[in-house]
């Protein structure tokens, strides 16, 4: 009995150790291939991430980052922020600022991109595409220049044309509704370039037999847009989504750069403009207190993860592949 | 038959009027940054800005060239870590993403997390800081500035879904044949993926290009200064005159002979230029990657 | 063929790997990069040195030195460097190495580098702009020189007026080298006018001499009025989303901060001991009530308070009065060119007269305005402060560096008018950044050959005199200790920043906001920083 059990066992095992030194065989050249990639992300990310704790920490540059005493209470950082009043407006303002971007610039890109697809002539289409990634490259600080020749009470260009008009000036820099506005849309125009051009590469990656074989079959151009591109491209939909998801809590995904410049810093517009990057940096500009700032970029950090791991979970359900981890 | 071919042209017209308005609406904002970068000073003060500028003057862009000292040396500087990291930048990620879709890699989703986890939680500049100038050594030097760029986890994410799209069946066809994982990668999986090797590589261009920051950091010697960084350092250099002229009268008394609006725009001109310029080259990478007939279902 | 492609790959990562690690010692445009390497030597090779007799250390190398300072694109910086390096060669065996930082990124650059340790010797200083000197200088960041001066260093102290020295102490103890400069230091406010424009209306502008501000404020209500009325494109006063008349300006409310000016917590300089919330007083209220009117009638931009830059306006030689800081006034010294045109005008296009209203004092951020630290874990402290000795007592040396060399850089034209020459040297006139540019021969700056010149020095002459006797702020020497209320200061100043350009610029009721203003500095804690500040303050006078 026990020779037959041990012989099956070591039949077992051989297979079990022939199978596991063959995946791990076929698994090299992959490993190598990553190899240069995981290391890098090691290195810059993950070596300085201890940086965390700072968030925790009474920092003082003698003692350095780990020699610096705890805080105490240990939270002590992340109080101003909560207990300031401006806390609610400033994460609502976040998070519907980024809900609007997200909407607005995924269905203008995916439709950008649809329709650069139509321009049959391919120079003319390579100078849409060109045109429109134009403000991918400009600045912020660059876009509030031309935003302020346009919008400068006295100087700017759309005052003078209500001018010309007989009508009276606004004063586009003192009322905070206008801006409302004119955020999202700054947004869009610069970041809709960007997108569409990555929905172009997707699309361009399905197969134009699907095309072929629909039109044998006498499916119109929106019928086609409908069955084929857009399921097609629904995994690259998800993984940007997904991307900003884990973002949905920093100012403009990341990108806060604009709700600071575009309004010139101006106090008047803060219940609109302000969101919580904003806030934090104005409010630390003159202490330079690295523990507080730590402190809310973890907070952002963690509630978006917490988001994507949910997120996440979510889409494994529905489409396994397109989950990001 | 009339009727569809009058809608056709119908909804070619409409495409078409959509798409010039568009690039109207992208393009006429940079022309006012040219108009402005080559008006006249004092016209700017007194008139405002305006399209065509009043009064052309290119004191501006003298401005900037006499003051910048070596642009020509950062033009150098900056297309060396353009072209190196965003080579560099392609492999390194391609590499990376294209392994993750791969069923062989057993672990792959773990590593799609450790990839991802970066992505929202930074240390911060202090730590980022002292790892590059105390334990890498790298303050002062080129590769500095080609580094702190090389891998970009949302790329990879972003390429990894690229790859799913390549058939699997023109991979097995490249393994029957004999060709091993990684051979495969860059001569079948690669080619077929040049419309999203260049979006991505056109952005990382672009970002490579547009950094300052770095050089502000890091670079302390002016001749591996970047070109963005020379031309930002003229224009901080004026803003922050400006801001605290306070500090000492002879800052208030050199404010006033200074070009500051005209500049401004120009470094933006001199700063874009070349990238609008990069553009066209490589048009023919984003053309369709799958042709017909490459897949015999 | 799979083994190549391997190797292929094996070898890319290993020139990846070398190439991060090694090219940080070597290859390629690293040259440069022996500034590092010497840096490091320099620590194992020089002993501190107690000797001030610098001429028989023969056998030591030369210390190099690094000073980080903000200056844009400097060109030819090369040339003027070695000459600049062979004085200082000769006489302290040291090389210096001047390090330009951008301003926008230079108080980053500097906080960043104290603190991850980073390797530095010298370095501008100052309390304002994010520089943060009195935070680093108690973190310890900044070398304790009070004992070191005396010895090293005895000129740079002697020369200027004793009371600011006061103002870079931090309990007790110096820890930056004051430059002072060649406008001096006592500070006397007050008001600038177009003169031309004064003249039209009959404005008596010599009556607001020695008026408290609301005052003088009011006095000038009818001037600008029918000023206006006869310039309608002209802008009465300035105002800004940056600066305020008021919260930027204590000196001309006869108050003076305690810390830095924009945290609230002012004293009266009649009653220093308590420290008062500057937003309660009269004075502000009164001061809205005026910009209030004065916007309603159209005196003021209508955007001032959003409006970030207004160089486009003082170029424009729009302002018909505005705040001053020269002096001596149009009154006591008319030829003074500090006061002889509005800012950033010449008198040709905008002639004015200016009038001080405040008292002469020296400011307790005199001292602070301009400095230069040394690292503490610097390990040639001593050669540092003698270096610093050298660019304040060698003239050619200092004028060398800050001007460039004379017929080369720099010419005095047939009138004798200094000039720079463009596209030669040129260092950005940052030249109070390196050391002082006082000197009481007038030797350390571009003065003009002739009776402007003249005229000049002068008036230069007039304020150091007064910088001597004038009277030190109550302040000076007191730091404050943001630590224990830095929640509160957080979330006033965001309170500050959103609601202060409103009111000083008019553009909303202060008899609505006011009161909403100062509720809102009550939940964000304002209280609680007075309480904190006036504690400290009166520890910190028991144990003078």
């Amino acid at each position: 009995m026990e020779k037959v059990d041990t012989k099956i066992e070591q039949v077992i095992t051989k297979t079990r150790l022939g199978k596991l030194k063959k995946s791990i065989k076929k698994q090299i050249p992959f490993y190598i291939m990553m190899a240069p990639g995981l290391f890098l992300i090691a290195l810059l990310s993950y070596l300085p991430m201890p940086g965390i704790i700072i968030a925790f920490k009474n920092f003082n540059p003698i003692d350095g980052i780990f020699g610096s005493p705890w805080m105490t209470p240990l939270f002590d950082n992340f109080r101003f922020f909560f207990i300031s009043e401006s806390a609610r407006i400033v994460t609502v303002n976040t998070l519907v600022y980024n809900a609007v971007q997200g909407v607005l610039v995924t269905v203008c890109a995916i439709a950008l991109a649809i329709l650069l697809n139509e321009v049959k002539n391919k120079r003319v289409s390579a100078v849409y595409k060109g045109a429109i990634l134009l403000p991918t490259f400009l600045s912020w600080i660059v876009i509030q220049y031309i935003l302020f020749g346009f919008l400068s009470v006295d100087r700017g260009i759309v005052n003078n044309i209500l001018d010309g008009m007989g009508k009276e000036p606004i004063y586009w820099y003192s009322e905070p509704f206008y801006w409302r506005i004119i955020l999202p849309f700054a947004y869009l125009w610069k970041n809709v370039g960007y997108y569409s051009v990555l929905y172009v590469a997707a699309i361009a990656s399905i197969n134009t037999d699907f095309f072929e074989a629909a039109q044998l079959d006498g499916a119109t151009k929106w019928q086609q847009i409908k069955h084929i591109t857009l399921p097609l491209i629904k995994p690259t939909v998800i993984v940007l989504s997904l991307l900003w998801v884990g973002k949905l809590f920093n100012g403009g995904f990341g990108d806060w750069n604009g709700f600071y410049t575009l309004p010139n810093d101006s106090g008047a517009l803060y219940s609109a403009t302000d969101v919580i990057d904003t806030y934090v940096f104005r409010s630390l500009k003159k202490i330079n207190d690295y523990g507080m700032s730590a402190a809310v970029g973890l907070y952002q950090s963690v509630v978006g993860f917490v988001l994507v791991l949910i997120s996440n979970t979510i889409i494994k359900k529905i489409d396994p592949d397109s989950a990001l981890f | 038959m009339n009727k569809s071919i009058g809608k056709r042209a119908v909804t070619k017209i409409v495409l078409h009027i959509v798409f010039i308005l568009l690039s109207l609406m992208c393009i006429i904002p940079l022309l006012l940054v040219v108009s402005i970068s080559v008006s006249d000073e004092m016209s700017l003060m007194l008139e405002g800005y305006h399209l065509i500028p009043r009064q052309i003057n290119l004191d501006s862009y003298r401005y900037v060239f006499s003051g910048a000292g070596s642009v020509l040396n950062a033009y150098g500087v900056t297309i060396f870590v353009t072209v190196v990291g965003t080579v560099l930048h392609l492999l390194v990620t391609s590499m990376l993403a294209y392994s993750l879709t791969r069923e062989e890699v057993v672990h792959r989703k773990a590593i799609s997390l450790f990839v991802f986890i970066p992505v929202l939680f930074n240390g911060g500049l202090v730590p980022m800081y002292m790892l590059m100038t105390k334990y890498l050594r790298l303050k002062n030097t080129i590769w500095v500035l080609v580094l702190v760029m090389l891998v970009s986890a949302t790329n990879v994410l972003i390429m990894k879904n690229f790859f799913r799209g390549i058939p699997h069946s023109l991979i097995e066809s490249a393994r029957i044949d004999g060709c091993g994982e990684i051979k495969t990668f860059f001569r079948i999986v690669l080619p077929l993926s040049k419309p999203s090797l260049a979006s991505i590589g056109l952005f990382v261009a672009i970002a490579y290009w547009n950094d300052w920051m770095t050089s502000s950091l890091y670079i302390e010697t002016p001749r591996l200064q970047t070109l963005q960084y020379l031309l930002q350092s003229l224009m901080n250099n004026i803003g922050y005159l400006q801001s605290n002229s306070k500090a000492s009268r002879s800052i208030e008394m050199a404010m006033g002979s200074l070009p500051s609006e005209g500049a401004r725009m120009a470094t933006c001109v001199l700063a874009i230029g070349p990238i609008i310029l990069l553009y066209p080259l490589l048009q023919k990478y984003f053309e369709s990657g799958l042709t017909i007939g490459a897949v015999k279902e | 063929m799979k083994k190549k492609r391997i190797m292929a790959i094996l070898l890319a990562v290993t020139m990846f790997v070398a190439a991060l690690t090694g090219c940080g010692n070597g290859g390629g445009e690293t040259a440069t990069d022996s500034k590092t390497d010497t840096k490091t030597d320099t620590k194992t090779n020089i002993e501190t040195d107690i000797e001030t007799d610098t001429e028989t250390d023969t056998k030591e190398e030369v210390v190099e030195l690094s000073f980080y300072m903000m200056n844009g694109p400097v060109n030819d910086q090369e040339r003027i460097m070695a000459k600049a390096n062979e004085i200082i060669g000769e006489k302290l065996n040291v090389k210096l190495n001047i390090v330009m930082i951008d301003g926008a990124s230079y108080a980053e650059k500097m906080n960043l580098m104290i603190n991850s340790g980073d390797k530095w010797d010298l370095c501008f200083t100052a309390s304002w702009g994010g520089i943060n000197y009195f935070e680093n200088a108690s973190k310890g960041a900044y070398a304790d020189l009070t004992d070191l001066i005396p010895i090293y260093a005895p000129e740079t102290y002697a020369r200027i007026p004793e009371g600011l020295w006061d103002g870079v102490k931090v309990d007790g103890k110096i820890y930056g080298l004051v430059n002072y400069q060649q406008w001096g230091v006592a500070k006397r406010d007050g008001l600038r006018f177009r003169s031309d424009i004064a003249e039209e209306c009959g404005f008596d502008w010599v009556s607001i001499k020695e008026m408290s501000t609301i005052d003088a404020l009011k006095t000038i209500d009818t001037f600008l009025g029918e000023a206006l009325a006869i310039h309608p494109d002209m802008i009465g006063f300035e105002t800004s989303s940056n600066w305020s008349l008021f919260a930027n300006e204590p000196l001309m409310w006869d108050m003076e901060s305690v810390g830095d000016v924009v945290i609230p917590g002012w004293v009266r300089f009649d009653d220093p001991a308590v420290v008062i919330n500057q937003f309660e007083t009269e004075e502000f209220k009164e001061y809205c009530n005026i910009m209030r009117d004065w916007f309603e009638k159209g005196y003021v931009r209508k955007d001032g308070a959003t409006i970030k830059d207004t160089t486009p306006d003082r170029k424009a030689a729009k302002f018909i009065a505005e705040h001053s800081q020269g002096w001596p006034d149009s009154v006591d010294f008319p030829e003074n060119i500090e006061n002889t045109s509005m800012s950033m005008c010449t008198p040709d296009n905008a002639p004015a007269v200016a009038v001080s209203m405040t008292r002469t004092i020296i400011p307790a951020a005199a001292g602070s305005t301009a400095a230069i630290a040394i690292n503490s874990q610097s390990p040639n402290i001593e050669r540092a402060l003698q270096l610093v000795e050298l660019l304040n007592t060698d003239d050619e040396l200092y004028m060398l560096i800050t001007q460039g060399e004379e017929d080369t850089d720099y010419i005095y034209d047939d009138e004798g008018t200094f000039t720079l020459v463009n596209g030669m040297y040129n260092f950005n006139w940052n030249e109070w950044q390196i050391g002082q540019s006082y000197s009481p021969d007038f030797t350390r700056g571009g003065y003009n050959r002739n009776e402007s010149g003249e005229i000049q020095k002068q008036a230069q002459m007039f304020v150091f005199e007064a910088d001597r006797v004038a009277d030190v702020s109550p302040m000076s020497g007191f730091t404050f200790d943001s630590a224990p209320v830095k929640t509160q200061i957080a979330n006033c100043s965001a309170v500050i920043t959103e609601m202060v350009p409103a009111l000083s610029s008019g553009s909303v009721d202060p008899q609505k906001v006011l009161p909403e203003f100062l509720q809102r500095l009550e939940t964000a804690g304002i209280s609680d920083i007075i309480a904190e500040k006036q504690a400290q303050l009166d520890a910190w006078s028991n144990s003078k």
